[in-house]
């Protein structure tokens, strides 16, 4: 027997199926929580922000249009929850960074501005940690609507119709706020890295 | 700046030609702000690739909260009281319900309220064409993210 279509769960959803909902809700968790833990970063309030997402889904479900994939929609709801998120608690990722004591930073950086496969350049065996933490210290400091574009497009490896779509803009804006997301972190790298006196190595 | 590094995002993006490409590369050899942008980039999404995501099966639990009824006035104030005082709370309730029933549209009270508001909203604006031309939910998001 062929599994049933997103749109007849949805429909099957609609006519008050919980079990309906359960299986779709099955189908697209992982993109979710892919999502909601790649912009907002790691947190115990993750789960939390999966539920509400689906939740959010769910109380919209009825004016879904089902001519379209339901993964863009959610994955989009997903995206809106995130940027909010971000928008209301700035505090809710501590500050990472300045946890680290001032020679591991000062060796992050480094590494971090090194060519790719130098020896203990960021070639994914050093300190991967290290490098998330550093990585998350910079897109802290980002707008959360550049941030969630970076990640979509970078990360998620999304086109940018796709980023678009699940930014609720036009392809252009995507663009942009891609662009302005990779020039911010240049220019915050720099700034810790003159902070750490590391600025002469980076070229 | 010079004016080829405005490319470095076509070029990252892997956008552009063959010749394009060759001669941002060449631009790149003389330009250290480029190569410094796209070494950073490099790392950091190479960085941010490997984390894992931990994932836990919601799907029960999400199926049954959506499912759930909608709390209503009086589990909503019932909750904020421990049962002692639920009595006091239900007494309290009874007025607000005798108050509220007098409100229209207030009898009962939705998690999610504000946003079957925007939905309404949305739904108004269709009176005006809008949702005939795009996908209705992108409309409504698009109305929640102003809200928000
Ligand atoms: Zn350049």
């Amino acid at each position: 027997m062929m599994d049933p279509s997103d749109s007849e769960l949805i429909e099957r959803t609609l006519k008050g199926d919980e079990g309906a909902f359960a299986e779709l809700v099955r189908r697209y968790q992982s993109a979710v929580w892919g999502t909601v833990h790649r912009v907002l970063g790691y947190s115990s309030e993750n789960e939390d922000a999966v539920q509400e997402v689906f939740l959010r889904a769910y109380a919209a479900l009825r004016r879904f249009d089902h001519r379209y994939p339901f993964g863009p929609w959610v994955t989009r709801i997903a995206t809106n929850y995130c940027i909010d998120q971000l928008r209301r608690k700035r505090s809710r990722k501590v500050q990472l960074w300045s946890e680290l004591r001032e020679h591991e930073q000062e060796r992050l950086l480094r590494d971090l501005s090194m060519e790719r496969g130098s020896a203990e350049g960021a070639s994914g065996t050093g300190d991967p940690e290290g490098y998330v933490r550093v990585a998350r210290a910079l897109l802290d400091g980002l707008n959360p609507k550049y941030r969630a574009a970076f990640i979509l497009r970078e990360v998620d490896d999304k086109d940018y119709s796709e980023v678009a779509a699940a930014l609720g803009t036009s392809e252009v804006t995507a663009r942009v706020r891609v662009s302005r997301a990779r020039a911010e972190l240049q220019r915050k790298f720099r700034a810790y890295l003159s902070s750490c006196g590391a600025g002469e190595r980076e070229r | 700046m010079k004016r080829a590094c405005a490319l470095l995002d076509r070029y990252r993006d892997g956008e552009l030609d063959d010749a394009g490409r060759e001669s941002f590369e060449r631009h790149l050899a003389g330009c250290g702000e480029c190569r410094a942008r796209l070494r950073l980039l490099d790392n950091l999404v190479r960085a941010l690739k490997m984390e894992p995501v931990r994932t836990v099966d919601l799907s029960a639990r999400i199926a049954r909260r959506a499912f759930a009824p909608a709390p209503t006035w009086y589990t909503l104030v019932a909750s904020c009281f421990p049962p002692r005082l639920a009595l006091a709370a239900a007494a309290l309730g009874v007025l607000l319900f005798v108050f509220a029933w007098f409100l229209p549209g207030s009898r009962t009270v939705s998690a999610y309220t504000e946003y079957e508001k925007l939905l309404n909203e949305a739904e108004a604006s269709n009176l005006a064409g809008r949702l005939l031309v795009q996908n209705d939910s992108e409309l409504l998001l698009q109305l929640i993210s102003q809200e928000e």
